[in-house]
């Protein structure tokens, strides 16, 4: 880091942000492959662990490390404005405005695309969510469709979210992968430092993200 | 000799003309629609069953109802794919046109689905929940192996 004295490795992402992502991330891929390869047991099961992993999320976005928090990384239309037309390039650790539009959308669509799965009916009415005894059949196909339609979409939203970080690796010079597995990036000396979030709020985190991914799982089994 | 190559050309036209008269004679919207109505009250039917068996206590009755109905609903199923009602005709359906060149192996899979039918409404009429169950995976399957082969997915 020669010349750079008023740059320095600093932790900008908490452990359970990162062990979020990456398991999102292996669950996405392991739910796709489950479903084009008819392994519905899985595919559900799959599904049942990304809603515990949503749940955690959201809770984490409200009492977690504070780059994680939704307040910190979410900002205004000015601020994404200003950011996009290359007017201020300083916005801090953390997401950039336009990468937490990113992350809402990536966390909205799965939200829905879980949501959708859990009442979705199979076209034989046989293989379907662990929740769909609660809607008629018609509702279920809806369900159905929504589920696949926001998987397409999500698609997209993978592939955006992708080039973005190519972007920023080969043009911008700065790898964002690394600091995803590490947690930690170059960043100014002056930088707000990452916050940690208490160990209470991580446990309680935890306990709500398991409790969905159980729960889910038993009635998965049960259906 | 010279004339074959005639006859067999207007062999041909013939051929062609006839099948182009029994696809226009075919109205494919209405066979689409008749044949989606058919796999709704199929789905439906599987769905009540599916649904009853995953209670705590599943009612005797209406598992016996809706497996009735299933047997009587599943022999119908080739009925439901005259020629020329597949994706040739224009109408968006999510029949495969091999249902009509693998006609052999449509039917076999069509009668896998009746005979599965036939087994759960037995199962049904005599009770066993456990034997239901199995009855109604084994329908699942008929379904499943059908759609894989004969099914365009859409979503």
């Amino acid at each position: 880091m020669a010349g750079a004295a008023q740059t320095t490795r600093i932790a900008i992402w908490d452990l359970p942000t990162r062990l979020f992502h990456w398991l999102l991330a292996g669950l996405i891929v392991f739910a796709w492959w489950s479903a084009e390869t008819d392994h519905l047991a899985w595919h559900k099961m799959a599904g049942s662990c990304v809603a515990g992993l949503l749940v955690f999320r959201l809770w984490w976005g409200f009492f977690g490390g504070s780059t994680a928090r939704f307040a910190c990384f979410l900002r205004g239309p000015k601020t994404v404005l200003a950011y996009l037309s290359g007017k201020t390039d300083k916005t801090g650790i953390g997401h950039n405005p336009i990468g937490a539009l990113s992350v809402v959308a990536l966390l909205l669509t799965t939200l829905v695309i879980v949501v959708a799965g859990l009442f979705a009916v199979d076209t034989d009415g046989l293989e379907s969510g662990p929740l769909s005894a609660w809607v008629d059949y018609d509702g279920g196909r809806l369900a159905s469709k929504i589920h696949g339609y926001a998987f397409e979409a999500l698609e997209i939203l993978i592939g955006l979210h992708i080039l973005a970080i190519l972007f920023y690796t080969v043009i911008k010079r700065r790898p964002l992968v690394p600091a995803m597995i590490h947690g930690k990036a170059l960043g100014a000396g002056d930088d707000t430092p990452l916050k940690p979030g208490g160990l209470l709020a991580l446990l309680i985190g935890l306990v709500l993200g398991g409790a969905t991914a159980a729960g889910l799982i038993w009635l998965s089994g049960k259906s | 000799m010279k004339l074959k190559p005639t006859v067999i050309s207007l062999g041909i036209l013939a051929t062609t003309l006839s099948i182009a008269t029994t696809a226009l004679a075919l109205d494919a919207a209405a066979v689409e629609k008749a044949r989606s109505d058919y796999f709704h009250s199929l789905g439906k039917a599987s769905k009540g069953l599916r649904d009853e068996l995953s209670k705590g206590s599943p009612d005797a009755a209406a598992l016996k109802a809706y497996a009735a109905n299933i047997a009587q609903i599943a022999p119908n199923l080739p009925a439901q794919f005259p020629a020329g009602s597949g994706p040739e005709s224009g109408v968006k359906t999510e029949a495969q046109p091999n249902i009509w060149t693998d006609g052999a192996g449509f039917k076999k899979d069509a009668d896998g689905l009746a005979s599965a039918a036939t087994a759960l409404n037995a199962a049904a009429q005599g009770g066993n929940i456990d034997a239901i169950k199995a009855a109604a995976g084994n329908l699942g399957q008929a379904c499943k192996t059908c759609h894989t082969t004969y099914r365009k997915e859409d979503h």
